[in-house]
């Protein structure tokens, strides 16, 4: 039997000599191959498509007609989509810090071990995420309003009435802020805590040994070595932000003066395309869109990484 | 890697770039123009099996296709609720620019017939509907889904001639009567709300389609298709601004306020007795009884309050009709889908019934006693179908939508709704209004004149 064995591990390692290095690396691209041409046909050629017919003009009358940069320098110059860039760079510095600063909270006070029902806690934190953001805003939608939603009934009972939380782009800005708050932070705090689990208990029994408590472990310890999982949620939170599609689109009806059709780029690309039959310029807002998220998406990653700390 | 890797994985590079192109299907489909078929020919098809995909969002519209079914035993039809408005019409645009995805008939409502005719989505069914199919419609019901080449692109299902929602109890409780013209709106306005600041005599009309309903009363006719390619444009009449200043001047003045529609608020507001009258069409008899509960009994129809001393005219919010796409495979059995849940005699009364109460477009059922004998009791058993049918008759004729209907409504909003709710200088509203929506039409293309 054991002659048998070393024999046919013999027989092994010669093949894996010949052909062994090539068959790993095709065992590796079959592995690939269905996530990749899924990548290409589902994002990398729509993007391209996007990017060619925003050269073009189609209008109802005349055709298709090649227009080169121009759909771009109408852009740049229109201010309705200024003010769209403007309300998501706005949205995206009072949003994403609040709900990261939530997520690390929650994810440390469920990894102290000081809070009763943990496990409770996480899901009850997450629900939110597995929420589908249509019928979230809807929920949110009664609660913001004006006459007699749950927050107004709320505020009446301290004699404050009819407060109108989109009455203004800032205050709708505020509160989509806090809808996408109660969405993502869940999402965030468990990519957080997967992190936390990842460290090392040793360092937390020297610091027990040395009299620190459960905040200082938090704050000193289990802190900075979060700091690459919360960049990685940082990335992800520019992407989302600058992304900011559904819940704007659901508030229109809320407030359709200022919620409008060109609250975010997004809005704006879609109430172009399929309201005003827009195509071309929709690819334009989308892909130049695309664009500046790759590109403050790669410089926050070069930033991070020249920091010295070993990131994603 | 190997060059034989390397070489395989620019094939499968290149394999899934040129699969996925096919897959996004860069074909030209030509459309073909149908000769009219022969009796016998449209007999063979209506006795093929068949299967049908017709979208609609009407609550009930299955018992029109039961009927179908029941009537031509080969066809099979899948109702499909997508959606309704814009959501529907959404999926409908990235179908027609897919060129695929659609189903065999939909349902369009009227103002948006000229959007999608024009993108060449919809199927001229005129050859296979009877010859004097349209005659059985109102003229300016008719008007709006055929062409000066006598096409038929739609089948009317509902329309909605508008009228005076009002509750007669609060009414009474300040001695008034419902307004004859829209000087004693504004009268009636200030002493309702005077009497009760939670009571108001409406919200302020922030829909854009219930506002161009008034526009219409008032004589705006904004669009007219001079050819093709050629659209003249005149939003800014004095029509359109008097209405506009009208209402400006009803919210500057705090006799109405501003709350968005189709909300829950909206909604709550009917039933807490927040708006005392609404002007809405006929298919708002159901949106009021729907949302207003507490208040059954109490709600009365009126005509629109009016602007001059003559004849009596109003205006129209909304109808839809069954229309056949332009890609549907069975264009023959589709055109009689639409035909028939429309036009057949008992599918077209049992639209008027729960739970769909659409407002009739057919002559047969707007003069049956059945249907205008109907007393609902939220209505304090009033013969509202018959007060409706009185103010159908006088709606304002030569009304022309513009194939942007979607773009229009949307200016509205930014324009002369921002305007009103500014408390700003309505006629600027209005005047930009005109002055986006040529712009707008020039971008696509059209020639504009301003006449």
């Amino acid at each position: 039997m054991h002659n048998f064995l070393l024999l046919f591990k013999e027989t092994e390692m010669v093949t894996m000599r010949k052909s062994g290095i090539d068959n790993t690396k095709r065992t590796g691209l079959f592995f690939v191959l269905p996530f990749f041409i899924l990548f290409v046909i589902l994002l990398i050629v729509p993007l391209v498509y996007s990017g060619y017919i925003s050269l073009y003009n189609k209008g109802l009358v005349g055709g298709n007609r090649y227009v080169g940069f121009q759909n771009y320098s109408t852009m740049f110059h229109d201010p309705q989509w200024l003010a769209s860039i403007a309300h998501v760079a706005i949205y995206f510095v009072i949003q994403v810090p609040v709900m990261l600063l939530v997520a690390v909270f929650v994810a440390l006070a469920i990894d102290s071990g000081k809070l009763r029902f943990p496990k409770f806690f996480r899901i009850a934190v997450f629900i939110p995420y597995a929420v589908p953001a249509i019928i979230g805003t809807v929920i949110w939608a009664y609660f913001y309003g004006t006459n007699y939603g749950f927050l107004n009934q709320l505020l009446g009972y301290i004699h404050i009435h009819h407060v109108n939380f989109l009455g203004s782009p800032m205050s709708a800005i505020g509160s989509i802020s806090a809808l996408a708050t109660w969405e993502f932070a869940g999402y965030n705090m468990i990519i957080l805590y997967a992190a936390l689990q990842g460290l090392s208990t040793e360092l937390y029994e020297a610091a027990a040994v040395d009299g620190a408590g459960s905040i200082r472990t938090a704050m000193r310890i289990k802190l900075p070595q979060l700091y690459p999982a919360i960049f990685l949620t940082l990335i992800f939170s520019i992407i989302g932000s600058f992304q900011l599609f559904v819940e704007p689109l659901q508030f229109n009806i809320l407030n359709p003066t200022v919620v409008n059709n060109y609250f975010t780029p997004n809005v704006y690309a879609y109430t172009s395309a399929f309201q005003g039959n827009q195509l071309n310029y929709a690819a334009t807002i989308s892909f130049s869109l695309g664009l500046v998220i790759a590109i403050v998406a790669t410089i926050a990653t070069l930033i991070g990484s020249r920091k010295g700390e070993k990131l994603i | 890697m190997t060059s034989k890797n390397k070489r395989g994985v620019a094939a499968a590079v290149v394999g899934t770039l040129i699969a996925s192109t096919a897959i996004l299907g860069i074909s030209a489909q030509q459309a073909q123009a149908a000769a009219a078929p022969s009796a016998a020919a449209i007999a063979k098809a209506l006795n093929t099996p068949t299967n049908l995909t017709f979208w609609s969002w009407l609550p009930g519209q299955q018992n029109e296709v039961n009927l179908f079914e029941a009537t031509y035993p080969k066809i099979k039809v899948k109702l499909v609720n997508v959606g309704s408005g814009g959501t529907e019409y959404n999926k409908i645009k990235a179908g027609i620019a897919a060129k695929s995805g659609l189903p065999d008939v939909a349902q369009i409502e009227f103002q948006y017939v000229p959007t999608f005719k024009v993108l060449g989505g919809l199927a001229n069914i005129a050859p296979y509907v009877p010859a004097n199919f349209l005659s059985q419609f109102p003229a300016w019901i008719s008007a709006q889904v055929t062409d000066s080449q006598h096409g038929i692109y739609a089948v009317p299902q509902d329309s909605g001639p508008m009228g005076l929602l009002y509750r007669s109890d609060v009414f009474a409780k300040n001695n008034l009567t419902p307004p004859k013209t829209w000087a004693d709106f504004a009268k009636d306005a200030a002493i309702i709300h005077a009497a009760d600041p939670t009571e108001y005599i409406s919200n302020l009309v922030m829909d854009s389609g219930n506002m161009n309903g008034l526009y219409w009363q008032a004589g705006a006719r904004p669009f007219h298709m001079n050819s093709s390619t050629s659209i003249n444009i005149h939003l800014n009449d004095a029509a359109t601004k008097t209405v506009s200043k009208f209402w400006g001047d009803l919210y500057a003045a705090g006799n109405v306020p501003a709350d968005p529609y189709w909300t829950s608020d909206w909604n709550a507001a009917f039933d807490k007795g927040k708006y005392v009258s609404w002007p809405a069409a006929a298919w708002g008899l159901a949106t009021v009884s729907a949302a207003a509960a507490d208040t059954s009994g109490n709600w009365r129809a009126a005509a629109l309050p009016q602007w001059g001393t003559g004849a009596p005219v109003s205006g129209n919010w909304g109808g839809s009709t069954s229309a056949v796409m332009a890609t549907s495979k069975n264009v023959i059995a589709a055109a009689t889908l639409a035909a028939f849940v429309n036009t057949n005699p008992t599918a077209a009364f049992a639209l008027t019934q729960a739970p769909t109460f659409d407002f009739p477009v057919t002559n047969s059922v707007l003069g049956s006693a059945g249907f205008k004998a109907t007393a609902p009791a939220f209505y304090g058993s009033q013969k509202v179908y018959q007060a409706y049918g009185a103010y159908n008759a006088t709606v304002g004729k030569n009304y022309e939508w513009s194939p942007f209907q979607d773009e229009v409504y949307t200016l509205w909003t930014n324009d002369v709704l921002a305007a009103i709710l500014a408390k700003g200088d309505t006629g600027a509203g209005v005047d930009k209004w005109q002055a986006d929506t040529v712009a707008y039409a020039k971008k696509q293309g059209y020639t504009v004149t301003t006449k």
